[in-house]
């Protein structure tokens, strides 16, 4: 064949055509392609191939032990990287259902509403990052290294201590000429400061905002900063009315803090806590005197209130188990038969866990092709699950359990009688206490128990948080 | 002769990954990443297995993590307000690695096809359809394919399958003429 182009080209297929090309169809991507892709990027050499039996097909990450724990979507994750510095690097991402206080690091409290999207990393020198994509989220900054929040429409460089960014999906005047209408959407951010000061850095350069003013960036929307000098014309009745409009602004701004900060509140005190304390020895961010996935009675109680649970699980998201290494366990003065055990237990908890996902799915989904479900990750397989859980369901169970951890309810007498999402969610919460009694097997309860404590859990430490105004 | 800028048909491309996962995937966090693979692995998977054919289905799966191996690797070359399209980028990534291996490799297996079974007269009909147009395929060159596939599978414009492809436009327009013609040469083979 050739490539140079002949006098008469043969014309574009029409519409007809076209739709016949729809017979041929494609094949689906396989279920864990993403966790193939991950793994290989972070485990493995940068080969340009390797054979399709080797270890591409294994989820083997070796980055780190902590960070082998592939997220749920429904959890905050922190992952503590480097556990000599004085404070430590933590990272997540969170889809909020409802509202939901997160702890950013050492560096601060998200309070997020229902529907926020954000992503944090936090370094362990205190230089703090926050992607918020969506969503209504406010901010308390602690003192202590940069602190940004990028949006879509610029970013939020903190110099106070206490705002809020709120992002709307408008109509774009630009963007509807000629665009579909799913495009036709643009971020207008609005940003509040209640306390301190933000530098807000949009298309028309920085603006700075201080405590109790408002600015809007984002296309078709020039800032406006509400507490901005009074144009010099302006008349005496027009200044009362800017004036009252301020008065009520401020109002508001005062009544959000007074509200909000009972729900800061206690993951503040953790926050002091944790920046107290050596990270190597073992949890005590509630300074509580005890491990961080066995809060006191006071603390749960505490956590009935806000509808919050907290737990820690083994790596067993994956489509295959992750292994801790020899030299991470050798640095963390784990027994070569400690380690033996605990990588057994990740195994043997691995293939219960997904057994019992695979259970859980085929009743959630009425599905029948048991391949099918048993070619998914686990982590697939709870997403799954919980998506077919009625709206606001898993909030409800969150609390119910909230308050029975705290001592205020009892469980259902039968739990063969509850909802799928129930079972999943009162199987997650107690992956920890499952893997330590696997692993006490092998090496003792007591040394399970130390085991565990020497990160805080197994691997992942999760909350979830946020009652149902339903 | 009529040349259209794009497919009268709707691209098979997703909608693009947003800026702020994008920005998350370039600093290397595994959960953009993943956002990103199951943002595009649908039409990379697609066109991957249109390229080599039956048969290959582990190619196809070793190839598309290839691919995103390399789009997670060189997300820093990528420019996110520069000419190229996110997906068109990574499909562009996809082709060239789907024609070197068709390049490398011995011929695909002989095709066989599915037996009619009691299918009705209509699955019959789309399935003698979708062979028709796989042979038309097969029968092209992996370059002449690339490019029509991601014109007419992938929405892609003529100027974006010279960028992917290293050659300039009338090769383009030549190539899709030729994959044009060969394909009318099956389809009419098959009654409408």
């Amino acid at each position: 064949m050739t490539d140079r182009a002949p006098d008469d080209l043969e014309p574009e297929l029409g519409a007809a055509e076209r739709a016949r090309l729809e017979a041929w169809t494609a094949d689906a991507p396989p279920a864990d392609l993403a966790d193939r892709v991950i793994a290989a990027a972070r485990g493995e050499p940068a080969t340009s191939h390797t054979p399709v039996a080797g270890p591409r097909r294994h989820a083997r990450v070796v980055a780190a032990f902590l960070a082998g724990a592939l997220v749920t979507a429904a959890a905050t994750v922190v992952i503590v990287r480097r556990p000599d510095s004085a404070h430590r690097a933590a990272a997540g991402a969170r889809v909020t259902t409802a509202r939901e206080s997160i702890a950013l690091g050492h560096r601060g409290i998200a309070v997020a509403e229902p529907g926020a999207s954000l992503a944090w990393h936090v370094d362990a020198d205190g230089a703090a990052r926050v992607e918020q994509s969506a969503g209504d989220v406010f901010y308390r900054v602690e003192p202590g290294g940069a602190f940004v929040v990028a949006t879509a429409a610029g970013e939020v460089r903190v110099t106070g201590t206490c705002f809020r960014v709120e992002i709307q999906m408008k109509p774009s005047a630009s963007s509807l000429k000629g665009a579909a209408v799913g495009a036709a959407l643009a971020a207008v951010v609005v940003v509040t400061v209640y306390e301190g000061g933000v530098v807000v850095a949009g298309d028309n350069g920085d603006q700075r905002v201080a405590a109790g003013e408002r600015v809007v960036v984002g296309e078709d929307a020039s800032a406006i900063a509400l507490g901005a000098p009074p144009p010099v014309d302006i008349t005496r009745d027009q200044l009362l009315v800017r004036d009252a409009t301020q008065r009520r602004i401020i109002a508001e701004l005062t009544a959000r803090v007074a509200g909000l900060e009972p729900h800061v509140a206690g993951p503040r005190e953790a926050i002091r806590t944790l920046r107290r304390g050596d990270p190597r020895d073992h949890a005590d961010d509630d300074g509580d005197g005890r491990p961080w996935f066995d809060p006191s009675p006071e603390l749960l109680a505490q956590f009935a209130a806000e509808c919050r649970i907290r737990f820690d699980t083994p790596p067993i998201e994956g489509t295959e188990p992750f292994q801790l290494p020899a030299d991470y366990a050798a640095e963390a003065g784990i027994a070569p038969a400690e380690l033996t055990a605990i990588n057994a237990g990740i195994r043997e908890l691995h293939a219960r866990w997904k057994a019992r996902l695979i259970a859980l799915y085929l009743e959630a989904t009425g599905e029948v092709d048991r391949d099918r479900a048993d070619a998914m990750s686990p982590s697939a397989l709870a997403r799954e699950i919980e998506d077919k859980g009625a709206e606001g369901e898993a909030d409800e169970i969150r609390a119910r359990i909230a308050r029975e951890r705290a001592g205020l309810a009892r469980p259902p007498a039968d739990l063969s009688q509850t909802s799928p999402v129930e079972r999943y969610l009162r199987s997650i919460i107690t992956l920890g206490d499952e893997m330590e009694t696997i692993v006490a097997r092998a090496v003792g309860p007591a040394r399970a128990r130390a085991l565990r404590e020497l990160n805080d859990g197994w691997g992942s430490k999760h909350e979830m948080s946020g009652c149902s105004t339903r | 002769v009529t040349v259209a800028a794009r497919p009268a048909t709707p691209a098979r491309t997703p909608a693009e990954l947003d800026d702020v996962t994008l920005r998350r995937a370039c600093r290397g966090d595994a959960m953009a990443w993943r956002a990103l693979v199951e943002r595009y692995q649908r039409p990379v998977v697609a066109l991957l297995s249109r390229m080599l054919g039956p048969g290959r289905r582990a190619q196809v799966e070793d190839l598309a993590q290839e691919t995103f191996l390399h789009v997670v690797r060189g997300l820093d070359g990528f420019a996110p307000g520069g000419p190229a399209k996110l997906s068109t980028w990574i499909l562009t990534i996809a082709a060239r690695r789907a024609i070197d291996e068709l390049r490398r490799r011995a011929p695909a297996p002989a095709l066989v096809e599915p037996a009619g079974g009691e299918r009705g007269d209509d699955a019959l009909h789309r399935a003698e359809l979708a062979a028709a147009i796989r042979r038309a395929i097969a029968d092209l060159s992996p370059e002449y394919r690339a490019a029509f596939l991601l014109r007419e599978y992938h929405g892609l414009d003529y100027a974006e399958i010279a960028t992917a492809l290293a050659i300039d436009l009338g090769t383009v327009k030549s190539r899709l003429s030729r994959a044009r013609a060969a394909l009318r040469a099956a389809l009419a083979e098959v009654h409408p």
